[in-house]
């Protein structure tokens, strides 16, 4: 599976956004990202989106024993994290605001401008 | 070609019981076959890359093919066929794509030959997912963090050794200092705490090997202090302590047997007898002393057939004995000559005042008697009649 560097990028958003909501491990990230609705991602460019924002100290780790079934490495947002998601989110907006404004086309307003 | 997407299911809720076992198939690992030679393909894939990276990169696929066999083997009866290489893709992509989202270049592959060590290490990791080691290993991994702590301690408690502190339990001593100990103690407990939960990694090089030699040494240390020490075992440090009392309360005992004198005058010199005299100066003979809280006076330790008792001061002492034959030591005055001064032929022994003096005594006339008018060869002469002024004792 191809990813252009567009969607990796926003694929980072969406690792960030989703542990914000709550700390998660591997499996659990992709459940949560397939779930909404994110089917085009890749099990691997996942499970390497963490490594590498966990390399870049956005993201702390722990493991969490369990009873049945072996242990899981639980990723967290840390202050850093939190610092990339909001940045990111920010340019995500005003991107989409700008590609709004270059798909609308005044004349005919076919092409609506996207919702927020 | 893209792989198809696939929704992936909820995985359930941690069950009461242990999943279902495995479908019924020949494999070495628990898994499916084609699942471990799957891992093992991504694993060559991804060549020789970091060993950290290479081991976490590995480690996350590892959980993540089991969490994908856990559901399906939950999912569907009969016998499940989870065909990874259609769910993930081919092996060689799926590393690549791994490499390219986790930022990682991917490393020039020497495919000609084929690493020992890599294929060793696969062999290893096979045999260690097989169900019984894993059972094992996940037994062992409840006792995380139990294990970080000992980790911890044994390290500090071999840098205790190292630095020859005297005590290693409960708290090692560093460089001789329980406070010093205390602190190091303190801080490795809260490094490997750290670092085993996965708050801490700093990425070191060869940080593997590093955690591989802590856990080592760590728990050869442990061993060792269980092992060479019972419940009430010194440690090296406190054996030497131990030797130096051992020598100290002998030579305190050799003093104390040497000169076991109980009473001393004022001076110092020892008293080695007791002559006692009623109110009117008449000498009392087989007088029985005792101390206030009814133990026999004895002037010298304990009689014994081996010892003699003020043998130091030239004085040989016959003590009156029992029925039994056992010496009466308190009884006064005791019988005493000195050493090699008795007659072999007669038997008669002479006896000898230690602190000879001249001594006056009044007889019933008030006269005095010159002792020397008293007979040798008996017992009970030769005695000492010092003057005995006797403080008037008011009636009750």
């Amino acid at each position: 599976m191809e990813m252009t560097q567009l969607l990796r990028g926003v694929l980072d958003l969406a690792v960030l956004a989703v542990l914000e909501r709550g700390d998660a491990y591997g499996y659990d990230v992709l459940r949560r990202l397939r779930d909404s609705g994110l089917e085009e991602v890749g099990d691997a460019s996942v499970y390497g989106t963490l490594r590498r924002l966990y390399r870049q100290g956005a993201l702390s780790s722990y493991v969490v024993p369990s009873d049945a079934g072996p242990h899981r490495k639980y990723y967290a947002l840390t202050d850093a994290g939190r610092d990339q998601l909001s940045r990111a989110l920010k340019t995500y907006l005003t991107f989409t605001d700008h590609m709004a404004a270059i798909l609308a086309d005044p004349d005919d307003g076919a092409v609506p401008p996207p919702s927020r | 070609m893209p792989t198809a997407p696939h929704a992936l299911p909820v995985p359930p809720a941690p069950p009461s019981q242990p999943p279902p076992p495995p479908p019924d198939e020949p494999d070495e690992a628990g898994w499916p076959a084609a699942a471990a030679r799957y891992l093992d393909a991504v694993e060559a894939e991804l060549g020789g890359i970091d060993a950290d990276e290479h081991h976490d990169l590995v480690e996350d696929l590892r959980a993540h093919i089991d969490a994908l066999l856990e559901v399906d083997g939950l999912a569907a009866e009969g016998a499940p066929r989870l065909d990874l290489r259609s769910v993930l893709g081919p092996p060689e992509e799926y590393a690549a794509e791994l490499l390219a989202s986790a930022g990682i270049e991917p490393a020039r592959r020497r495919r000609s030959f084929p690493r020992p060590a890599a294929w060793a290490r696969r062999r290893i990791g096979a045999w260690v997912a097989t169900p019984r080691v894993r059972a094992v290993r996940e037994w062992l991994g409840q006792l995380g963090p139990v294990w970080w702590v000992a980790r911890g301690f044994g390290l500090a408690a071999m840098l205790g050794v190292l630095t020859g502190g005297p005590s290693q339990i409960p708290v090692p001593d560093v460089l001789g200092n329980s406070l010093v100990g205390l602190v190091v103690t303190g801080g490795l407990i809260f490094v490997s705490v750290e670092h085993g939960s996965g708050r801490w990694r700093p990425r070191l090089r060869g940080q593997g090997l590093i955690r591989v030699a802590a856990g080592a040494v760590a728990v050869l240390t442990l061993a060792g202090l269980l092992l060479s020490s019972g419940p009430s075992g010194p440690g090296p440090g406190d054996r030497e302590e131990l030797n130096h009392l051992y020598q100290e309360v002998d030579r305190l005992s050799q003093q104390a047997y040497a000169s076991m004198v109980s009473l001393t005058l004022p001076g110092g010199e020892p008293v080695t007898n007791i002559y006692a005299f009623d109110r009117d100066g008449r000498p009392l003979d087989d007088v029985l002393l005792y101390d206030g809280v009814g133990n026999p006076l004895v002037l010298q330790g304990s009689p014994d057939p081996l010892g003699e008792p003020f043998a130091q001061f030239g004085l040989t002492t016959d003590f009156a004995r029992d029925a039994t034959g056992t010496p009466i030591p308190n009884l006064y005055p005791l019988a005493q000559y000195r050493t090699g001064a008795g007659d072999p032929d007669t038997g008669a022994t002479s006896f000898e005042d230690p602190r000879a003096g001249e001594a006056m005594v009044d007889d019933a006339g008030g006269d005095a008697v010159d002792t020397n008018d008293l007979q040798p060869g008996n017992a009970s002469i030769a005695r000492p009649r010092p003057e005995v002024h006797v403080p008037p004792v008011a009636s009750d």
